[in-house]
């Protein structure tokens, strides 16, 4: 009983919010497509149904209000001079602008020379007790696999994966924070993408 | 794919490569189509990480975004800088021709904002089931197709431009199994511009009997220039 509703609900669900999703993918693209041509009142629609989103992203790079705001405007000047670079058989829109705004947010930090000295959480914790299967599972339950895949690694790989993708660190930023050797560094964060990868695909 | 080179895509999708490790493999990228697909790949799977929790901004960003508009509008940046995206829809189409085995177009395509004569323009046409076939037109009205993977079953392929208008209009049909060199007719010439959508369709002997697409839509995918 419990596991048939659970089914129903579920199965409903998904269908109508995949429905969902790819009607507001769809006109998001075609709204990208106005914006190449200039078109004003797009960049505001596309603005109107990403910008909490978007900012979203912003906060979690740069946590002050002030600095993700200003963020959050290059990123739609960014969008107005670049949607004729979207193409949408190729990225889905919001892959396309959440890459943009991350990439603005990161070039930000990096312009600034603002080199995040606070330690990695975690990053001694390399012992990984969940199996993998069950982790996975875990993961597949969401609609983006990528949380539970993260969740699923070792706390000190998730963490070490998140301060890279989060903070623009590269391999040799991390081995300072961290105080690792960048060999040592490098082959464990390689381990853990290549378990990411298992676990997405 | 070999492995290698999935973990390069996602070193450089995430950001850990030093400048210059992440600008080798952008160039890299822009001739190696697989390489290019598991960057895409990356970042498809990575960014929702990046999108937990919306915030709604406050109100006057919009107006800001508004105002550096109006300051943008003299500006001639908005025409070329998409040339320099990254690993923009122009590389990965450049990549997969190169990929596929056509030959690549004279000019680097890294060329930023110094292009003198016109470069041809190219598309990258996907979609079902892997569909691939890539699409290389001149300013003299002459096009050449090459499906990199395509499915006709006992269809044919019939190439497709939809204009603004979203109406499609045929290129007519083109061989499945290798390259093939094509001319369309003056009329058509100013819809082969850079930014048009086109589409392959399959279609009965002797392409569609209506005039519109009326079988299944494989592929699609933008013109862009080199």
């Amino acid at each position: 009983m419990h596991r048939r509703r659970r089914r129903h609900r579920h199965g409903g669900g998904d269908r109508l919010s995949t429905d969902v999703a790819s009607l507001e993918r769809a006109a998001l693209s075609a709204a990208l497509a106005r914006v190449a041509d200039g078109d004003r009142a797009a960049l505001q629609e596309v603005y109107r149904r990403t910008s909490a989103k978007l900012y979203g992203v912003c906060l979690r790079i740069f946590p002050e209000p002030e600095d993700a705001q200003d963020v959050l405007q290059d990123a739609y000047i960014n969008v107005w001079q670049r949607a004729g670079s979207f193409d949408p058989a190729r990225a889905s829109p919001i892959t396309w602008l959440v890459t943009l705004t991350r990439n603005r947010a990161i070039d930000r930090l990096r312009q600034r020379g603002k080199r995040i000295m606070t330690p990695i959480e975690d990053v001694h914790e390399i012992a990984d007790d969940r199996p993998d299967a069950e982790a996975c599972l875990i993961a597949a339950d969401g609609d983006a696999r990528i949380h539970g895949c993260v969740e699923a690694l070792a706390k000190g790989d998730a963490s070490l994966i998140r301060t890279a993708f989060f903070d623009g660190a590269t391999y040799a930023d991390i081995a300072d924070r961290a105080g690792i050797p960048l060999g040592t560094i490098k082959s464990r964060i390689r381990r853990a993408l290549m378990k990411l990868r298992d676990c997405l695909q | 794919m070999r492995d290698d080179d999935d973990l390069l895509a996602a070193e450089f999708a995430i950001g850990l490569l030093d400048p210059q490790e992440a600008a080798a493999v952008q160039a890299r990228a822009r001739l190696d189509a697989p390489l290019s697909l598991r960057i895409a790949w990356w970042r498809d799977q990575l960014s929702p990480l990046a999108d937990r929790g919306a915030v709604e901004p406050p109100q006057y960003i919009w107006r800001g975004i508004e105002r550096r508009l109006a300051a943008n509008d003299d500006a001639s940046g908005r025409v070329t800088r998409w040339r320099n995206t990254a690993i923009g829809a122009m590389s990965i189409a450049a990549a997969l021709v190169a990929y596929i085995g056509l030959a690549p177009p004279p000019q680097p395509v890294y060329v930023t904002k110094t292009v003198a004569a016109p470069a041809p323009m190219i598309a990258m046409l996907t979609g079902q089931g892997g569909s691939q076939v890539a699409l290389v037109v001149d300013d003299q009205g002459h096009f050449r197709t090459a499906p990199g993977h395509l499915e006709p079953g006992k269809r044919y392929p019939e190439l497709w431009v939809i204009p603004a208008d979203g109406k499609p209009r045929s290129l007519g049909v083109f061989d499945a199994h290798g390259r093939s060199a094509h001319s369309v007719t003056p009329a058509m010439r100013k819809l082969m511009a850079e930014g048009m959508t086109f589409a392959v369709s399959l279609e009965p002997a002797g392409g569609s009997p209506t005039g519109l697409p009326t079988g299944p839509v494989v592929a699609t995918g933008k013109l862009i220039r080199t």
